[in-house]
C-alpha cells in the first residue's frame, strides 16, 4: 500500500503511451557503463552466428546495401525517462536471419555482443517479426558515438539497455546467457509496461 | 557484507523512510537522512529510488546515489539530492519534505558502479558537480574499511560555495584533504594555489603518475564531463575495462 505524499500533485492527464513510472524527456540522456567506444565504420563488422544455418560477417558497406526500413516509435530507459516519437532507420533482424539462411530449431535466445565487451540477452521471439533491427540513424541523423555509433541493436518494446550500442555480433543460442546489466542487478527480460526494472521486480 | 544476506526484504521492496535530518550542502543541493524500521546495507556507489504518490494515485520516482556507506549495522540512509529545474520529485522534496516526513524508498539498486572493501586495486575517483555523491560514499567506505590501497579523488566544481561536503573535502580552511585534488572551474577561493579550470590531460597525467599500478577509475558527472574525462584516461593508456562511468543528463 503506497503512502500518499501530501501536496504532491499529478501533472494532469496521463499519456497512455507512456509506460508506468516513466517521465517524458525532450533531451536524449546518455547511459554507458564506461568510456564511449569510438568505432570507425572502416573497422566495423557485424557477425551473425550461433544457431543459424549459414553464419556470416559483413562490413559497413555491405550492411548498408541491405534493405532498410524505419520504425517510428518511443524509447524507454530503465532510469525512468521515455523519449517519444523518434524515427529510427536500420536493417531488420528478420532480414539478417534470412541472409543467414534462417535459424536452427534451437535458436531460443539472442545474445548481442558489442565493441567494448557489453552483452545483452533477449528471447529470439522478441527480435523477429519486425520487432527489432540494427539501427544506424535516429531522427534522420547518423548515430553519434555517445548513442552507439556506428550501429546499435534496436528493440524498442523493452527497456533501452537491451538496445545494445556498438553492436558487433548477434549470436543465437539454445540457452540463455544473462548479459552485462542482467548480471548486475537488472531484470532478465525488461518489459517497461510491467516495470521489470531490477532482478527482483516481478 | 554478510549482513546483506540476512535481509528479509528484497531491494525492490518499497520501504518507508522517515526524514531525521536535512543538511544544506550547497545552493540547490541537500542531504536527507532517513531512518527505517529495517537495516540499511549497500556497497558504496549503489543507488536508491524515491517514489512519490499523489492522492489520485499518480506516482513519480527518481534514482539517487547513496551518499554514505552502510554495512547493515544501522537503519540510517543518507541521500544527497540536487534540485532540478523541471524535477517533479526534487522540487517536491525541496519544498514539501521536512523532518518527520515519510517517503517511500527502495534499494540498494545497481551492481556495477560500486566499490567493495575486498577490492585490491588502487582507486582513482573523478567527479564533477553533483557527481561527487557516489564517490564520496566510496571514499568514506574506503576510510572505514582501513583499506591500504591508494585512493585519490579528483574533483571538478564551479566554486567553493557550490562544493558539497565542504568540511570533509576541505578539513582545514583553504586546503583539501591529502587524498583530494580539487579544480575550480568558475572561481577559486582567494589565495588558492591548486588547480583551476576543467579537468585536462595534464591533471590526469599527473594524478596517474602517483600510482605504482594502474588504478580502478570511477568517473561520475554530467555526460559532457564524463565523455571528456573517460576519453582522456583512454588516451593516457588506461584500459577501458579499468574505467567505470556514471553519467547524468544529455550530450549537450
Amino acid at each position: 500500500m503506497a503512502i500518499i505524499n501530501p501536496g504532491f500533485k499529478s501533472p494532469g492527464r496521463r499519456d497512455e503511451r507512456v509506460p508506468p513510472g516513466q517521465s517524458v524527456v525532450k533531451t536524449w540522456p546518455v547511459l554507458t557503463y564506461g568510456p564511449t567506444p569510438r568505432i570507425d565504420t572502416g573497422e566495423w563488422m557485424l557477425a551473425v552466428d550461433g544457431e543459424v544455418n549459414k553464419p556470416f560477417t559483413i562490413d559497413w558497406a555491405e550492411f548498408n546495401r541491405l534493405p532498410k526500413h524505419t520504425m517510428l516509435t518511443d524509447i524507454h530507459c530503465v532510469t525512468r525517462w521515455s523519449k517519444l516519437g523518434m524515427e529510427w532507420e536500420g536493417v531488420s533482424i528478420d532480414e539478417l536471419i534470412e541472409r543467414a539462411d534462417g535459424l536452427t530449431s534451437s535458436a531460443n535466445h539472442l545474445i548481442a555482443h558489442c565493441y567494448g565487451g557489453y552483452t545483452t540477452n533477449l528471447p529470439t521471439e522478441d527480435v523477429i517479426g519486425g520487432k527489432a533491427m540494427i539501427t544506424t540513424r535516429a531522427d534522420g541523423e547518423l548515430l553519434t558515438p555517445e548513442h552507439g555509433a556506428p550501429a546499435r541493436l534496436f528493440v524498442p518494446h523493452l527497456y533501452f539497455w537491451k538496445s545494445a550500442k556498438y553492436i558487433n555480433r548477434l549470436t543465437f543460442t539454445e540457452r540463455d546467457h544473462p548479459g552485462f546489466w542482467e548480471v548486475n542487478g537488472y531484470h532478465n527480460y525488461g518489459d517497461p509496461w510491467r516495470e521489470e526494472r531490477y532482478e527482483t521486480d516481478v | 557484507m554478510k549482513s546483506v544476506m540476512k535481509q528479509t526484504f528484497k531491494p525492490t521492496d518499497w520501504r518507508v523512510g522517515t526524514v531525521t535530518q536535512i543538511v544544506p550542502e550547497a545552493p540547490g543541493i541537500r542531504s536527507y537522512c532517513f531512518s527505517f524500521d529495517s537495516q540499511i546495507a549497500h556497497y558504496a556507489g549503489q543507488h536508491y529510488e524515491i517514489r512519490l504518490t499523489a492522492e489520485d494515485g499518480y506516482q513519480a520516482a527518481r534514482l539517487y546515489s547513496a551518499a554514505m556507506p552502510a554495512n547493515g549495522t544501522s537503519n540510517m540512509l543518507q541521500l544527497t539530492i540536487a534540485l532540478m529545474a523541471d524535477g517533479e520529485v526534487s522540487s517536491y522534496i525541496f519544498s514539501n519534505v521536512t523532518i518527520g516526513s515519510q517517503l517511500e524508498i527502495r534499494g540498494p539498486l545497481g551492481g556495477y558502479f560500486v566499490w567493495k572493501p575486498e577490492g585490491k586495486s588502487p582507486i582513482l575517483l573523478v567527479g564533477g558537480g553533483t557527481g561527487i555523491v557516489p564517490l564520496r560514499a566510496i571514499r568514506l567506505q574506503h576510510q572505514q574499511a582501513n583499506a591500504s590501497t591508494k585512493l585519490t579523488l579528483l574533483y571538478s566544481v564551479k566554486t567553493y560555495p557550490y562544493m558539497p561536503y565542504k568540511y570533509e573535502l576541505f578539513p582545514r580552511i583553504g586546503q583539501p584533504a591529502s587524498d583530494v585534488i580539487v579544480t575550480f572551474t568558475e572561481q577559486a577561493p582567494q589565495g588558492w594555489l591548486g588547480h583551476e579550470g576543467r579537468i585536462d590531460n595534464a591533471m590526469i597525467q599527473s594524478v596517474l603518475q602517483a600510482y605504482k599500478t594502474t588504478p580502478q577509475v570511477y568517473v561520475c558527472g554530467s555526460t559532457p564531463l564524463v565523455e571528456v574525462v573517460t576519453r582522456q584516461f583512454v588516451e593516457a593508456g588506461v584500459n577501458p575495462s579499468k574505467i567505470k562511468a556514471e553519467r547524468f543528463g544529455a550530450t549537450s
